[in-house]
C-alpha cells in the first residue's frame, strides 16, 4: 500500500488545529491497571476531517473523552487551536456523542440554544443563534417539537447542532450514527460532509465502521487493540465533494479493505 | 337533562337526606350535625371561624415551605452522592415509618403553646417524603446526562439548577404534594391535640362542648384546605409531568 506516499488532500497541508502529544491514559479498575492507550502522538490538520477507528473496546471513546477536556490524560498533551486543553470548552470544542442526549424536557430550539443558556445569554438572543443552526441541520420546521416527537436521525441532528451553536472550531463526534439503522446512517453521513464544507470545522470523528470512516475522512488514524497504540494514518486521497458514487470506486473498496486487514489480524491476535 | 342539573339533585337529596336522618331524631344530632346546625355555627360568629381557619392556613402555609427548601436541599445533596443515599437512604425510610406524633408534646413542651410548636411538629414530619423522593429522583439522573452537562460547559450550580432538578421534576413535585399534605395533617394534629387556635383546636374545644355543628364546621373546612394544597400541586404535577410521560 503506498497511501501514505500519495499527495495529501488541500486539508492536510494545513497548520495543525489539534495537536496530540505522547498522550497516554491508565486508570485503576477493581486494583488493576489498565493501560487504555499509549504515547498516543498525532496532529490533526485545520478543516480537517480525520478518523479515528480501531478494534471495539480500543479507547477510542476514552481518547475522545480527553479530546475534549471531560477526562483528564495520565501523561502527555493536547493542543487545541494553540492552547492546552484541560477542562471542557465548548466555545472552542463542541462534542457530539453517539446518544443524542437531548434534554426531554425543552423543544428542539431550546436543546440547541442549551450551551447558549448555560453561558448566560438572552432568550432572544439564544434563539437567534440557534435558528441558524437548526436551519444548517435541515430542522427548522420542527424547532418547536421536543425530542420524543423525532425520529433516531432527527435527534442526532439536533445534537450536531447543539454541538456546533457556538460556533467552535472543532467538532468532536463519538461514534455519532452508530445508534441509527444503515440507511439512517448513510445519509447522515452525507448531511455531515454538507455540513463540514459549509462551515469550515476541524472534525474530529470516532467510529468503528470503516466505509463511514473512508467516506467522510481525510485521514484515518488506525489505533491497535488495548493498550492502543497508532497502527497507521492513513491518507484518504479521495476527491472532494464525496458523493455515494465514490463508494463504488475501486479506490474506496481498497482503501477500506486496507483499514479492515489491519484490525482484522489485531482481532485473531487477540483471540489466540 | 344536563349532567350537571343531575349532579346538583344528586347533591340536593344528600344534604335533604343529612338534614333528615338527625332531625327526624333517627341519629342523635350530637353524633351526626345536620347541615343547618353546620349553617347556624358559622353564621353565629363568623369572625372567629376565619380567625381559626387563618391560624391553620398560616401555620400549614409556614410548614409547607419550611419542609419544601429543608427536604429540597437535603434531597438534591443526599442524591447526588451515591454513598450517602445508599447509606442514609434506608434509614430515613426507616425514620419516616416512626409515629412522630408521640414526640409531639415535647415540641409543646420546648416551643409553646403558639403556632411555633405546629409548624416545626408539622414541617418535621413533611421533610421526610421529600427528601427521600428528591434524593431518589437526583440520583436517578444517569452519568450520561452529567458527563453531556460537563461537555456543554454548565457550571457546578448550573449541574444542579439546569440539569440535575429539571430532570428529577416530575418525582420531586410528587414528594412535595405528599409532603404538603403530611404538614397539613400535622398541624391539625398538633393543634386537635394541645392548641389555643386553629382548625384544630376548633374540633376538640367544640367536642369538649357537644357543639356538634362547630365541630363538623371545623372538619369540613379541614379538609377542604387538604384538598385544595392537594389539588393544586396535582394540578403543577401534570404540567411539570408530561414530558416524563411522553418520553417513556
Amino acid at each position: 500500500m503506498t497511501t501514505n506516499t500519495a499527495s495529501p488532500s488541500p486539508a492536510l497541508s494545513g497548520r495543525a488545529s489539534v495537536q496530540v502529544q505522547s498522550l497516554s491514559k491508565t486508570f485503576e479498575a477493581r486494583g488493576r491497571r489498565v493501560d487504555v492507550f499509549q504515547d498516543l502522538s498525532f496532529d490533526v490538520p485545520d478543516r480537517s476531517f480525520v478518523g479515528v477507528v480501531g478494534p471495539s473496546g480500543c479507547g477510542k471513546s476514552t481518547l475522545l473523552l480527553c479530546l475534549a477536556g471531560l477526562t483528564t490524560p495520565s501523561s502527555g498533551a493536547i493542543i487545541a487551536g494553540g492552547t492546552p486543553v484541560t477542562t471542557p470548552d465548548p466555545q472552542r470544542i463542541g462534542v457530539v456523542f453517539q446518544d443524542p442526549n437531548l434534554l426531554p424536557w425543552l423543544t428542539v430550539e431550546d436543546n440547541v440554544a442549551f450551551p447558549l443558556e448555560l453561558k448566560g445569554l438572552g432568550k432572544k438572543e439564544r434563539r437567534e443563534q440557534a435558528a441558524q443552526f437548526i436551519q444548517l441541520v435541515g430542522l427548522t420546521d420542527f424547532s418547536h417539537a421536543y425530542p420524543h416527537e423525532l425520529s433516531g436521525g432527527m435527534r442526532q441532528r439536533v445534537s450536531i447542532a447543539r454541538g456546533l451553536v457556538q460556533d467552535p472550531r472543532i467538532l468532536l463526534m463519538d461514534e455519532p450514527f452508530a445508534a441509527l439503522d444503515e440507511q439512517t446512517r448513510m445519509k447522515m453521513g452525507a448531511e455531515v460532509l454538507r455540513i463540514w464544507e459549509q462551515t469550515h470545522k476541524t472534525v474530529i470523528f470516532v467510529t468503528h465502521n470503516l466505509t463511514e470512516a473512508v467516506f467522510l475522512c481525510d485521514e484515518v488514524v488506525v489505533l491497535s487493540s488495548r493498550p492502543a497504540t497508532i497502527l497507521e494514518r492513513l491518507t484518504i486521497d479521495l476527491p472532494r465533494p464525496r458523493t455515494y458514487d465514490v463508494m463504488a470506486t475501486e479506490r474506496f473498496g481498497r482503501l477500506r479493505d486496507h483499514i479492515w486487514r489491519m484490525i482484522r489480524d489485531l482481532g485473531t491476535d487477540q483471540e489466540r | 337533562m344536563g349532567t350537571k342539573i343531575k349532579w346538583a339533585l344528586l347533591v340536593a337529596a344528600l344534604l335533604a337526606l343529612w338534614e333528615l336522618i338527625p332531625t327526624v331524631g333517627w341519629i342523635n344530632r350530637i353524633i351526626v350535625a345536620p347541615p343547618s346546625a353546620i349553617l347556624a355555627a358559622l353564621v353565629q360568629d363568623p369572625g372567629a371561624v376565619l380567625m381559626h381557619t387563618n391560624i391553620t392556613v398560616l401555620e400549614a402555609a409556614a410548614a409547607i415551605g419550611i419542609a419544601w427548601v429543608i427536604g429540597l436541599t437535603a434531597g438534591v445533596v443526599l442524591g447526588s452522592s451515591v454513598r450517602a443515599f445508599r447509606f442514609l437512604g434506608p434509614l430515613l425510610e426507616s425514620a419516616y415509618a416512626l409515629p412522630w406524633v408521640v414526640l409531639y408534646p415535647l415540641a409543646v413542651l420546648w416551643l409553646g403553646f403558639g403556632s411555633t410548636s405546629k409548624i416545626t411538629f408539622a414541617a418535621a414530619t413533611a421533610i421526610f417524603p421529600i427528601v427521600l423522593s428528591t434524593a431518589a429522583a437526583v440520583s436517578m439522573v444517569e452519568d450520561r446526562t452529567l458527563l453531556l452537562g460537563r461537555a456543554l460547559g454548565a457550571t457546578r450550580m448550573q449541574m444542579y439548577t439546569k440539569v440535575l432538578i429539571p430532570f428529577a421534576l416530575p418525582q420531586i413535585v410528587s414528594g412535595l404534594r405528599v409532603g404538603a399534605g403530611l404538614a397539613v395533617i400535622g398541624v391539625l394534629v398538633g393543634e386537635m391535640l394541645l392548641s389555643v387556635g386553629g382548625l384544630g383546636f376548633m374540633i376538640s374545644y367544640y367536642r369538649s362542648t357537644f357543639d356538634s355543628g362547630h365541630v363538623y364546621l371545623a372538619m369540613l373546612l379541614g379538609i377542604a384546605l387538604a384538598a385544595l394544597v392537594n389539588g393544586a400541586i396535582a394540578r403543577a404535577e401534570r404540567r411539570i409531568g408530561w414530558w416524563n410521560q411522553a418520553s417513556r
